[in-house]
């Protein structure tokens, strides 16, 4: 798992200076006529919404088990990078949810659960925190991991903000060798579009910090298994163009 | 107001910022110039104030400089929560790893809330962080934590902290003039570090001796100088501040962006200006103004009373 999330560190790339730049005026380059009155914050699931083919449906963003066992998952992890120890899951998971004023109605969504439902997301959350205790690494202190770290990017002058929360950041900032990397955690079953919300939220640490991170990876606490690879000029050039093609699509259901 | 910015091309970012907080001074605040702005403040607060009762205190911070939104909510009063608490936390965390590097924040941070959780112990007011911490659940303690940890590495990686002169970690200040009590001025700084000249001669001129550097939060917004300026107001007005900071960075961690103030006079005029539009918005909306007394229980410990050699003010000083 270590080695799947450090990659190898011989091959890790100088930063190109002019990158991150070089990126930035291409987005405020597809940006510059965009406007929607309003500023129109982008990020993975709205990317989603907006370049999927399928009619929305009123109820698409309706909270769900499935959206209900991913954030309880989230702050399960959170808390096993930060405390080492996870003792009563689905307790401490809800817990985690509480404490935050805008996971509310989730919470609420989870109390109101049928007592088979709740039984059933309850096995689900041990079973998943099992796999996660089993098999997520202890992280060395000196990668001094930081959990759920925000991100926004203004473009077009604040018109557009590009928006992501990462689960796990590691590394220090790049001293001009590509120095950090970018772990994000999942409860469901792995998807393609999974690749491209990390390569969006590469693009993001690329826009913040100047350089690129070496590498992104997905962890997926059904099956502990760990999909990683590392960052590449491709890769950044397409979540631009991702990015711009959805800020279109947006645009166009604004106006 | 002149406003510097930082070649954010240039890796790493810390020496960038490191360099730009600790330049040799470029401006100077004369006495006068001070107590003019001091004295512009205190009349225009007064006036602003007149009539108003000892116990219809307002506060104002940066947060107060920034414009209301336009359907503003009904402003909740303060509560401890991960967000309110990962400053006062990170800060402790940020301290610790500079007396002991080993003790990097996911450590730090297991070590400070155990200090908090025995304090709670002893101390049982309500209203303060130790007696919330006390009273979370594990799951719940761990966000906290988790929220501090990440605060706290982002201002460590901030900084080239080796560069930095007797660097002081966490430095806010309260003024409340003594002619206008219904005032409270807050302002914060996240480190202070002693410019190179005075830190190597121990001598020189007794005012624009360090620079403060303030992490802010989300993207820069159009109260920005003003935000950064109120920090320079804070520590010009403190009397126990050794000195008028010759400039203020602050670095939005989440946009990777940074503004520098050179601290002048008219930076402290336009700042003034800009406290005082706020302590009218804030007078305009009374009744939603936050009492001064009620502020943490932590609040109320923390703070301390000194007096002006010309007693005047009552000061607050603490990290969060």
């Amino acid at each position: 798992m270590l080695a799947a999330i450090r990659g190898e560190p011989a091959t890790r790339r100088q930063v190109d200076p002019g990158l991150a730049g070089g990126l930035r005026e291409w987005l405020e380059d597809g940006l510059s006529s965009f406007s929607a009155g309003s500023p129109v914050v982008v990020t993975k699931q709205k990317m989603r919404d907006a370049l999927s083919d399928r009619p929305r449906r009123a109820d698409d963003h309706a909270i769900t088990v499935a959206m209900a066992l991913g954030a309880l998952m989230d702050a399960l992890f959170r808390q096993f990078v930060t405390t080492g120890r996870i003792e009563d899951p689905i307790r401490e998971a809800l817990a985690a949810l509480e404490i935050d004023d805008r996971r509310s109605e989730l919470v609420r969504f989870v109390r109101a659960l049928s007592p088979d439902a709740l039984a059933g997301l309850g096995d689900e959350v041990e079973t998943q925190c099992a796999i996660l205790v089993s098999r997520w690494p202890r992280l060395a202190p000196a990668w001094m991991p930081r959990t759920q770290e925000s991100i926004a990017i203004p473009l077009a002058g604040g018109e557009v903000v590009l928006i992501g929360v990462i689960d796990l950041l590691i590394g220090s900032p790049s001293t001009g060798r590509s120095s950090t990397g970018i772990v994000d955690a999942k409860s469901g079953q792995p998807r393609l579009v999974d690749r491209e919300d990390l390569h969006f939220y590469a693009l993001l640490e690329t826009l913040r910090s100047g350089a690129a991170p070496f590498r992104v990876a997905t962890f997926y606490t059904r099956t502990g298994e760990i999909d990683a690879e590392d960052v590449t000029d491709d890769m950044l050039t397409s979540s631009v163009r991702r990015v711009l093609a959805a800020v279109e699509r947006m645009g166009e259901g604004v106006r | 107001m002149t406003v510097a910015t930082i070649d954010m091309a240039a890796l790493p970012r810390a020496a960038g910022l490191t360099s730009a907080l600790t330049s040799p001074p470029d401006a100077t605040v004369s006495h006068t110039d001070l107590l003019e702005v001091r004295l512009r403040l205190e009349q225009e607060l007064g006036r602003l104030t007149s009539g108003r009762s000892l116990d219809q205190r307002i506060r104002i911070d940066s947060y107060q400089l920034r414009p209301p939104p336009p359907e503003t909510p009904e402003e909740r009063p303060f509560a401890w929560s991960p967000l309110t608490a990962r400053r006062q936390l990170g800060l402790e965390c940020v301290r610790a790893w500079l007396g002991r590097q080993d003790l990097v924040p996911a450590r730090a941070s297991e070590l400070a809330i155990a200090r908090l959780l025995r304090r709670a112990e002893d101390d049982s007011r309500p209203g303060g962080m130790a007696m919330w911490l006390a009273g979370l659940d594990p799951g719940a303690l761990a966000v906290v934590r988790a929220e501090a940890v990440t605060w706290a590495t982002q201002l460590i990686h901030a900084l080239e902290w080796a560069r930095l002169a007797r660097p002081v970690v966490g430095d806010d200040h309260s003024i409340q003039f003594e002619a206008v009590p219904q005032v409270l001025l807050r302002s914060r700084g996240d480190v202070v570090s002693t410019l190179a000249d005075q830190a190597a001669s121990g001598r020189g001129p007794r005012r624009l001796s360090n620079a403060v550097f303030v992490v802010m939060t989300g993207r820069p917004l159009s109260t920005a100088r003003d935000e950064l300026g109120l920090a320079a107001l804070g520590a010009a007005f403190d009397p126990r501040s050794r000195a008028v900071p010759a400039r203020v960075v602050g670095w939005w961690p989440q946009c990777g962006r940074s503004m520098v103030i050179p601290v002048t006079a008219s930076v402290l005029e336009v700042t003034t200006d800009a406290v005082l539009e706020a302590a009218k918005r804030a007078i305009a909306a009374a009744p939603r103004a936050v009492p001064v007394e009620q502020t943490t229980g932590a609040a109320r410990r923390s703070r301390r009373v000194a007096r002006q050699p010309d007693a005047n003010p009552v000061i607050e000083r603490m990290a969060s």
